[in-house]
């Protein structure tokens, strides 16, 4: 039963065999084959699924045979970005990058204190997280979810090739983490979590987002609170073959007062309009295979 | 590697092109070129160009969905031939690929060995049906005319190289260990 475990969709043979095709398909057929193999995750059908209630949020009148093919370039984005991934990982091919709120991002990488990088399921984290490392000699530390298959999670843990100013974390622990998160901001390090997802067992808050009423993570916006850091809205779109943008959004405080719920749901507002206005033009790319609200939201 | 910040032309910059053809092509686009500014990180690797990939992707896919639709569909209505042959091709180019990276180095980098031994195959195949009497030399014939077109390209590349590499200084860039 667990050599055949490997083979389900957050099995680990999945991230065997993208490594092994990486390094072994030529960069001029890398486009065919990819595009071929994406059709592979049109089979997988609660991501299809889901891909499919989000985008009728996302783009209201939208009819269910368009978002059928709109899953696919979802799909081909998604497959192109963890492809790059592991190719950076491998081969350190790094992609070329454009900036969009460069003021801001010299903001956070120059001022002294501790920061908040809020982001969402887009482009590529670990992309992200070089790029950082290569313009600024700040410590980040990069809160991610773990992998579902503790094979899987092993795998990715032998991959990871990551600068010594990056540290990765997993929301496993949530108090525990929470505490030491505190701690790492009041060092002055920056913190990076993704705010469009929430996984089982973390505190959350409520949202609107795309008009839908939905539940995102509490976390990133109570320890602004607690330690007196701004939050960064940032995202890394991807704009083609190797070629990706950060956008760094106006940083936002979310300051103490007397009414701890109004504080939040004011952050909370920041932050699903940043999240809304890069996600409706670039909802191929927002990474979300759950539906986001409804009664198949989790 | 080297890395060009600040400078939206130099994506053009032929060091980030493979094939000799493309290179030429780069150059001559660059020279015609005004400095773009804008902000933006460009990396000089010869395999970062999108047009090229994709348009060396395309090309080889449909030369080899060619082949399979003029002689395993070849009863079959042309354009339902040239459907099926998508997938046929597609399988035909991985096939190589898969035996050559799972039988000498299983855990290595072997994208240089098997884009020779993919680009050899399909120079064969061409010249096989190149022989052909059914419409498929056709598709032959323009594969070995753009093989052709870079062999001629390179040693203009080559000759080029002094020019190639001053306009590449005057653009700049930094170089960055990753």
């Amino acid at each position: 039963m667990s050599f055949l475990r490997r083979f389900r969709p957050h099995g680990v043979f999945w991230r065997q065999f993208l490594r092994w095709a990486v390094l072994n398909v030529p960069y001029w057929v890398e486009g065919v084959i990819l595009g071929f193999w994406t059709l592979l995750f049109m089979f997988w059908g609660p991501g299809r699924r889901g891909i499919i209630a989000n985008l009728r949020h996302i783009l209201p009148g939208s009819s269910y045979l368009a978002n059928l093919f709109r899953v696919y370039r979802v799909m081909w984005n998604f497959a192109w970005t963890i492809d790059d991934n592991v190719r950076f990982k491998e081969l350190r091919v790094v992609p070329d990058w454009e900036f969009t709120g460069r003021e801001h991002f010299e903001r956070l990488v120059k001022e002294p204190g501790g920061a908040i990088i809020l982001t969402a399921h887009m482009g590529s984290y670990d992309l992200g997280a070089h790029l950082f490392a290569q313009m600024s000699k700040r410590q980040i530390v990069m809160v991610r979810a773990p992998e579902i298959d503790p094979q899987t999670q092993r795998f990715e843990e032998q991959q990871r090739g990551q600068p010594e100013t990056l540290k990765v974390d997993f929301s496993t622990r949530a108090s525990e983490l929470a505490i030491e998160l505190l701690h790492a901001l009041q060092r002055g390090e920056i913190i990076a979590i993704q705010g469009d997802r929430v996984t089982p067992g973390i505190s959350t808050l409520p949202a609107t987002l795309f008009g839908r009423q939905t539940i995102l993570p509490a976390g990133p916006f109570a320890l602004s609170m607690a330690a007196r850091v701004p939050v960064y809205p940032l995202f890394i779109v991807r704009l083609g073959r190797r070629r990706y943008r950060l956008v760094v959004g106006e940083p936002f405080d979310v300051r103490r007062t007397r009414d701890r719920a109004e504080a939040f749901e004011t952050a909370m507002a920041q932050w699903t309009r940043e999240l809304e206005a890069i996600v409706q033009p670039a909802w191929f790319q927002w990474y979300t295979f759950a539906p986001f609200a409804g009664e198949q939201a989790a | 590697m080297k890395i060009v910040r600040g400078r939206a032309d130099a994506r053009w910059l032929p060091s980030r092109f493979n094939f000799a053809i493309f290179r030429l092509l780069a150059y001559a686009r660059m020279r015609g070129t005004k400095p773009e500014p804008r902000d933006v990180s460009l990396i000089v690797d010869p395999n970062q160009n999108n047009l090229e990939s994709h348009l060396l992707g395309v090309w080889t896919t449909l030369t080899v969905t060619c082949y399979a639709a003029g002689t395993l569909f070849a009863d079959w209505p042309l354009p339902l031939a040239l459907l099926a042959g998508v997938p046929v091709a597609i399988t035909c180019l991985e096939i190589p690929i898969v035996m050559v990276g799972l039988s000498l180095r299983r855990s290595e980098n072997n994208i240089g060995l098997n884009s020779v031994v993919l680009m050899s195959l399909l120079i064969a195949a061409a010249l096989y049906f190149a022989r052909a009497h059914s419409w498929v030399r056709f598709a032959a014939w323009q594969f070995l005319a753009g093989v052709a077109l870079n062999a001629l390209a390179a040693p203009v590349v080559f000759l080029l190289r002094g020019h190639i590499t001053e306009m590449e200084n005057a653009v700049g860039g930094i170089s960055s260990e990753l």
